[in-house]
C-alpha cells in the first residue's frame, strides 16, 4: 500500500519540507496537488449525541395517535411545515425546508438498530463502531469503509483523508486508516491560541520529531506537521464563507463551518465528522418552541449553512445525519420523553435523491409500537450508511465496513445517485 | 555504591552523551539482532525505569535519590504507602476545602442546579446559615435570570422586563455601595461581607465585568475557604466540578505516594464514571475517588469491588439505581394500576453486564446474556437513598426481584439465611456474587492483564501475566502482592520494557510539572488543558474509560497540544502554576545539558538534543511569543480568579525546556 508520507515527500508537495516557505506559494502547490481530487465524491457523517427525538423532529402529523400521545409536546397541526402531506418538518427546520423542495434533502424515518439497548452509551458505541451487539470491535465504520475503498481508484492520500471536527479521534473514525483529529483550524500550529511561534522555532520541533528514533511518535509528529503546513497554506485564521452562509454561533456551526473550509480548501479530505450534543429531553422538551427547538434551530441552519457555503462544490457532497435512538412515543410525566428505539436519518447532498421520505412507516398505534412503547425499527441504520460510504467513498465490499449485517447494493435504497 | 553514585552524578554533566548512545545502540541492536541478548538495565537505568512506572514522573534528583537508597528499598516503601509521611500534600489540599465535606455535606453547602430548581419551586427552603444562605440566594436568581432569558427568547420578545430589571440592578450596586476601587480597598474580610451582601444575583455579573488584575485583587489575602465561597457565589458548579479535579492533580503532583496515587487513577480508570452522567455527578465523585477507590487501591480487590458497587456514584452512574424487579413489590403495585403501561418498571442491565465485561471477569469471562439478566435479577433494589441530597447507599426490599438465581452456574443464596421469613435473600444475594467474581481466575487473568499493561508495556508477556494471576489467586486478590510479583518480575526491569510505555495526557502533564518543579498554586487551568489535550479528567462518557496502549492517543491535535503545552508552561503561560527555568549561566552547550539533566535525567536521544542545542545557539531574531494555554480561547477561561499571565517574549532557556518536553523522549515512560 502506497503511505500518504510517501506521497507528500516524492510528490508535488516536497516543497513543504523546508519550514518557511511563503503561504502563496504553498497554496499554489497544493492547488496544483489537489487539483485531481477538486470533483471527488465526499461524505460528512454527522452524531447527533443523545438521542434526538426523530417524532417531534419529523411529525407524523396525519397520525392521529401522535398528538394523542403528546398532549404538552406535539407539534400542533397548523405550524408543521409540511412535507408530503403526512410528514411534517418542525418549525426549526425551516432553514431545510428549501433542500427538500429542491430535492436535495432525504429522510429516513423509522430507522435504528437491531440492539435493543436504551443505554446511550452502549447504543452510541454501536452506532459508531456499526457492529449493535458486539463490544469487541476495535474500529469504527467509517475507518472500515475507507479500508474498504477501492484501492484502484483511490486518491493520492494527504493528512487531511478522514477528519473529525472533535477534541478526540471518535469511535466512528477509529482504526487503522489514519485520521486527523482537530476542532481548531485556526489555533493548529505550534504557538497556540494568539499566533504561530516563529518559524525556526517550529522547525525545531518538526526537526526533533522528523527524525526520531522511535518510529510511533514519528509517524505521528510529522503527519501532524504535515497537516499544519497544508493548513497554513489556506489560511486558516481568514476563511470567509460565501456570501449568503450565516453559520449559527456554537460549536455545531463551528464544525460545520471548518469543514466547508477544509473541502473547499482541497486537502484531499474524502470523510469528515462531526457531532452535536444536548438531545436528551427527558423533561420539558418543548413544542414549537423550547429546548428541542433550540437545538434543531442550531441543527438545520448550521447545516444549510454549510450547503450555501459549499456552492456548486455541494454537488459531490453527501451529509448523513444519525443519533443513538429515538425516544418514547408518549410523553413522561415531565413534559419530556425517554428512551425509545428508532429514529429519524437526514441525507443532504447533491446527489441525493430528495424529497421523500425513505423507509417503511410502522405506525403509532399501540399495538406497531416496539415494546408497546417506542416507534419500531424498520430500517437498519446500516443500510443507509452502507450505501452512502459505497457511493461516497467507494466502500465496495460491504462485509468489511458492516461485517454480519447482511448487506447487498441491490437492497440499497437508492437514497443517492 | 560509592563508585556508581559518582558515575550518576557525571550523567549529570558532560558524559551524558556518551551513556544516551550508548542506551539508544542497545536499544536498536535489540531490535535489529533478535538472538543477541539485550543489555540488561544499569543500575542508573533500574532506578530511572521504576521511578517512570511507580510515579507519575521524577522530579530533578529523584532517580539519583532513589538509586541511593536502593531500587528494591524504595519500590517496598511504595508499596506500603501507609508508612510514608504525606503532610506536606495535606498542606497543599488545605487550598480546597469543599473536598473534605461528605457528599450530604456539599450538596447542602454549594448546592446542584437540580436542589436549586426545588428552592425555586418551593420544595425546599433556604438554608439559615447566612453564608449558604448568601449562596442559594445567587445561585436562585442567577437560575431565574437564565430562565427568563430562555423563556424570552423563545417568546419571540428580545428582552423582558425582569432581564432589564436585574441589569439594572447590577448597574445600580455598581454604583452605589461597590464602587470597585472602594471595594478593593478594603481589607480581605470587609471585601468578602461585601461581596455577600450584594443583591443576589449581581455577584456574577460584577465579576464578569472586572478586569483580570482587579478580579485577583478581590480575592488577595482571602482564605481558602473565602475564595472558595466567592466561587459559589458566581457558580457552586464549578467549586466542585474544579476542586476535585484541582485535588486530583496536586495529589498527582506532590504527593509523596506516588505508587499509591498511579494505582487510584489506575482503579479510577477501571471502574471509569462520568463527570457529566447527570447534574449531581460530580457532587459525588468528589467522595468516589477519596472514599472508594483510594482506601482500596492497594488492598483487596474484593474489598474494592464491594465498596464501588455500594457507591452512589457508580450506581447512578450505571443506572441501577433504576433498576426494578419485575416480579418486586414495587412493580406490582405499579403495574397493574395502569393499562397503559406508560413505563413498566423494569431491569436494568447496564451495571450488571459492566460489572462482569468490565470490572471483574472481562468480555471472554465466560457468560452469557442469561448471566447477565439473572445478576441484574440479583443486584435489584441496590441504590441511593435520595440522591438528589447526596444520602448514602440503601438496600431497597421492595425493588429486589424474588426467586431464585444462578449466576455463571452457581445457584445463588443456597448457604444464606433467609430474611425474616421472606423467603428472599436482599442484598446477601449481591455480595455473593461480588465474592463469586473477584475470586475468579477470569478476574484474575484479566486484572493481571491490565496491571501489566499499566506497568510493562502494552503487550505484556503471558508467561509475567500467569505468575500475577497465581499470586492474585494465592492471596485471594491481595493487590499489593500481585504488584509486588510483577516488580520483582525480569520481564518487568527487562530492556523492552524500558521506556516503552507512550505518557497519558494525564501523565505528561503531572510530569512535566514535576520535572520542572512547578509552583501550582491553582489547577484550574491545569484540567482545562488536559481537554485540550485529548483526556479531560472523568470524561469518558463510555464506562470502558481511557486507554492503556499508546495509540490512542497519538492523534494530531493532541500531540501538536502537548508541545504548545511545554511551551505554554516552560514560559509561563500557564494561568496558576509558576516554573523557575534557570537563566543562561555558562555556554549554550552546559546551559543545554543542565536542562537535560533536571528535566530528563540526561536521557535524550543525540538528534533532539543536537536540535535543542542548535535553538539554543540561534541567536534568534524575531522573539517566540506563547501564548496562555487556558481551556477553550473564551468563554469557561477557568478560574475567574485567576488571571492569564499576558504574552511575553520567551527565553532561550525556556524554549530549549519547551522542546525538550515536548520531545518524543519526554512522551515516553
Amino acid at each position: 500500500m502506497r503511505s500518504r508520507r510517501a506521497f507528500l515527500k516524492n510528490g508535488a508537495l516536497a516543497l513543504v519540507g523546508t519550514a518557511a516557505i511563503p503561504s502563496f506559494l504553498t497554496r499554489a502547490v497544493m492547488a496544483q496537488a489537489t487539483a485531481a481530487s477538486a470533483g471527488r465524491k465526499r461524505l460528512v457523517v454527522i452524531f447527533q449525541r443523545g438521542a434526538a427525538d426523530g417524532l417531534n423532529i419529523v411529525v407524523p402529523h396525519a397520525e392521529p395517535s401522535y398528538f394523542q400521545m403528546r398532549p404538552t409536546i406535539a407539534i400542533p397541526q397548523g405550524q408543521v411545515l409540511d412535507l408530503d402531506g403526512f410528514f411534517g418538518l418542525h418549525p426549526a427546520m425551516a432553514s431545510l425546508k428549501p433542500l427538500w423542495e429542491q430535492k436535495h434533502l432525504a429522510i429516513v424515518h423509522a430507522a435504528g438498530s437491531p440492539d435493543m439497548t436504551r443505554s446511550h452509551f452502549d447504543a452510541q458505541d454501536y452506532m459508531e463502531s456499526g457492529t449493535p451487539g458486539i463490544k469487541a470491535t476495535e474500529d469504527g465504520w467509517l475507518n472500515r469503509a475507507l479500508q474498504a475503498e477501492d484501492e484502484r481508484k483511490r486518491e493520492a492520500e494527504t493528512p487531511f483523508r478522514a477528519v473529525a471536527l472533535t477534541a478526540q479521534m471518535p469511535r466512528t473514525l477509529e482504526g487503522r486508516v489514519r485520521a486527523l483529529a482537530l476542532n481548531n483550524l485556526r489555533d493548529f500550529h505550534i504557538g497556540g491560541a494568539a499566533a504561530p511561534a516563529n518559524a525556526s522555532f517550529a522547525g525545531s520541533f518538526e526537526g526533533i520529531y522528523d527524525e526520531s528514533s522511535d518510529p510511533a511518535l514519528r509517524g505521528a509528529g510529522t503527519e501532524m506537521f504535515e497537516a499544519a503546513k497544508m493548513l497554513k497554506g489556506t489560511d486558516p485564521a481568514h476563511y470567509v464563507p460565501a456570501s449568503g452562509a450565516g453559520y449559527p454561533k456554537g460549536a455545531f456551526g463551528d464544525s460545520m463551518k471548518q469543514i466547508a473550509q477544509l473541502l473547499k480548501a482541497n486537502l484531499g479530505v474524502e470523510a469528515a465528522f462531526a457531532d452535536i450534543g444536548g438531545w436528551d429531553h427527558h423533561q420539558n422538551e418543548g413544542s414549537v418552541d423550547g429546548q428541542l427547538a433550540g437545538r434543531l434551530r442550531e441543527f438545520s441552519d448550521s447545516l444549510s449553512a454549510f450547503w450555501t457555503d459549499m456552492g456548486t462544490q455541494a454537488e459531490n457532497v453527501v451529509v448523513v445525519t444519525m443519533s443513538e435512538f429515538g425516544r418514547t412515543a408518549r410523553e413522561n410525566g415531565t413534559r419530556g420523553t425517554d428512551h425509545g428505539h428508532a429514529n429519524v436519518m437526514f441525507v443532504m447532498g447533491g446527489p441525493v435523491r430528495g424529497g421523500r421520505v425513505y423507509g417503511r412507516w410502522p405506525g403509532l398505534a399501540p399495538e406497531q409500537l416496539n415494546e408497546g412503547r417506542d416507534l419500531a425499527v424498520t430500517t437498519d441504520f446500516r443500510q443507509v450508511l452502507a450505501e452512502a460510504a459505497f457511493r461516497q467513498i467507494g466502500a465496495r465490499d460491504l462485509t468489511l465496513t458492516f461485517p454480519g449485517a447482511g448487506l447487498e447494493p441491490h437492497k440499497f435504497l437508492n437514497l443517492i445517485a | 555504591m560509592t563508585s556508581l553514585f559518582a558515575i550518576s552524578k557525571n550523567i549529570a554533566g558532560a558524559v551524558a552523551l556518551g551513556v544516551v548512545c550508548l542506551t539508544i545502540s542497545c536499544a536498536a541492536s535489540a531490535k535489529t539482532h533478535a538472538s543477541a541478548k539485550p543489555a540488561p538495565l544499569t543500575k542508573r537505568e533500574r532506578a530511572e525505569h521504576a521511578v517512570d512506572r511507580l510515579t507519575f514522573g521524577a522530579r530533578p534528583g529523584d532517580v539519583e535519590r532513589v538509586e541511593k537508597i536502593g531500587v528494591e528499598r524504595w519500590i517496598a516503601q511504595q508499596l506500603r504507602p501507609e508508612t510514608i509521611d504525606d503532610s506536606a500534600l495535606d498542606a497543599k489540599l488545605d487550598a480546597l476545602p469543599a473536598m473534605r465535606l461528605s457528599t450530604e455535606q456539599l450538596i447542602w453547602r454549594y448546592p446542584p442546579p437540580t436542589i436549586i430548581r426545588q428552592v425555586d419551586a418551593g420544595r425546599f427552603g433556604m438554608p439559615a446559615d447566612p453564608v449558604e444562605r448568601a449562596i442559594y440566594a445567587n445561585a436562585l436568581a442567577n437560575y431565574r435570570q437564565r430562565r427568563d432569558v430562555k423563556t424570552a427568547a423563545q417568546t419571540g420578545k428580545s428582552s423582558t422586563p425582569n432581564v432589564t430589571q436585574q441589569q439594572s440592578i447590577a448597574d445600580a450596586n455598581l454604583n452605589q455601595s461597590l464602587n470597585v476601587a472602594n471595594l478593593l480597598r478594603m481589607l480581605p474580610d470587609a471585601r468578602w461581607n461585601g461581596m455577600l451582601k450584594m443583591q443576589p444575583g449581581t455577584v456574577r455579573p460584577f465579576v464578569q465585568r472586572l478586569s483580570p488584575a482587579e478580579r485577583q485583587q478581590l480575592v488577595a489575602g482571602m482564605t481558602a475557604r473565602q475564595k472558595e465561597v466567592l466561587l459559589a457565589l458566581v457558580e457552586p458548579n464549578r467549586v466542585v466540578t474544579e476542586e476535585m479535579q484541582e485535588e486530583k492533580l496536586i495529589r498527582a503532583v506532590y504527593g509523596a505516594r506516588q505508587l499509591e496515587e498511579v494505582m487510584t487513577t489506575f482503579w479510577s480508570n477501571h471502574f471509569n464514571i462520568y463527570l457529566r452522567k447527570n447534574g449531581e455527578m460530580p457532587w459525588y465523585l468528589a467522595s468516589y475517588e477519596r472514599d472508594v477507590i483510594r482506601p482500596h487501591a492497594m488492598g483487596r480487590f474484593e474489598d474494592l469491588l464491594v465498596a464501588v458497587a455500594h457507591s452512589p456514584a457508580m450506581l447512578v452512574y450505571l443506572d441501577n439505581q433504576q433498576s426494578i424487579g419485575p416480579h418486586s413489590l414495587a412493580a406490582m403495585r405499579a403495574g397493574p394500576d395502569s393499562n397503559q403501561k406508560k413505563s413498566a418498571p423494569g431491569l436494568n442491565e447496564n451495571y450488571a453486564r459492566e460489572l462482569m465485561e468490565l470490572h471483574t471477569v472481562g468480555v471472554n469471562g465466560g457468560y452469557s446474556q442469561q448471566d447477565v439478566v439473572e445478576l441484574a435479577k440479583v443486584l435489584t433494589g441496590w441504590g441511593v437513598e435520595n440522591p438528589q441530597q447526596g444520602y448514602g447507599f440503601a438496600f431497597n426490599a421492595r425493588r429486589h426481584e424474588p426467586g431464585t438465581k444462578v449466576v455463571l452456574g452457581h445457584k445463588i443464596g443456597q448457604n444464606i439465611t433467609r430474611e425474616n421469613g421472606t423467603g428472599e435473600h436482599g442484598e446477601a444475594e449481591g455480595m455473593e456474587v461480588l465474592h463469586l467474581l473477584a475470586n475468579s481466575p477470569a478476574t484474575a487473568r484479566f486484572l493481571s492483564t491490565k496491571l501489566a499493561m499499566e506497568f510493562v508495556s502494552d503487550t505484556p508477556p503471558k508467561p509475567l501475566i500467569d505468575r500475577m494471576m497465581k499470586t492474585y489467586l494465592k492471596t485471594h486478590g491481595d493487590i499489593r502482592q500481585v504488584l509486588g510479583t510483577m516488580f520483582r518480575s525480569p520481564e518487568f526491569w527487562s530492556r523492552d520494557a524500558y521506556r516503552a510505555k507512550l505518557k497519558t495526557p494525564l501523565e505528561f502533564v503531572v510530569s512535566s510539572l514535576r520535572a520542572t518543579d512547578a509552583d501550582v498554586e491553582n489547577a484550574t487551568a491545569l484540567g482545562g488543558a488536559l481537554d485540550r489535550l485529548g483526556m479531560p479528567l472523568y470524561g469518558v462518557q463510555q464506562p470502558n474509560g481511557y486507554s492503556l496502549k499508546g495509540d490512542p492517543w497519538l492523534g494530531a491535535e493532541a500531540l501538536l497540544a502537548r508541545m504548545n503545552f511545554a511551551l505554554a508552561l516552560t514560559a509561563n503561560r500557564m494561568p496558576g502554576v509558576a516554573v523557575a527555568i534557570a537563566p543562561n549561566a555558562g555556554t549554550a552547550e552546559q546551559n543545554e545539558q543542565q536542562l537535560e539533566a533536571r528535566l530528563l535525567d540526561g536521557q535524550v536521544a543525540p538528534h533532539t538534543h543536537e536540535v535543542v542545542l542548535k535553538q539554543m545557539e540561534s541567536a534568534e531574531a524575531s522573539p517566540v511569543m506563547a501564548a496562555a494555554f487556558a481551556k477553550g480561547a473564551r468563554g469557561k477561561a477557568g478560574d475567574p480568579f485567576v488571571a492569564a499571565p499576558r504574552g511575553v517574549p520567551v527565553s532561550e532557556p525556556a524554549l530549549a525546556a519547551a522542546l525538550l518536553l515536548g520531545s518524543p523522549d519526554f512522551q515516553r515512560r
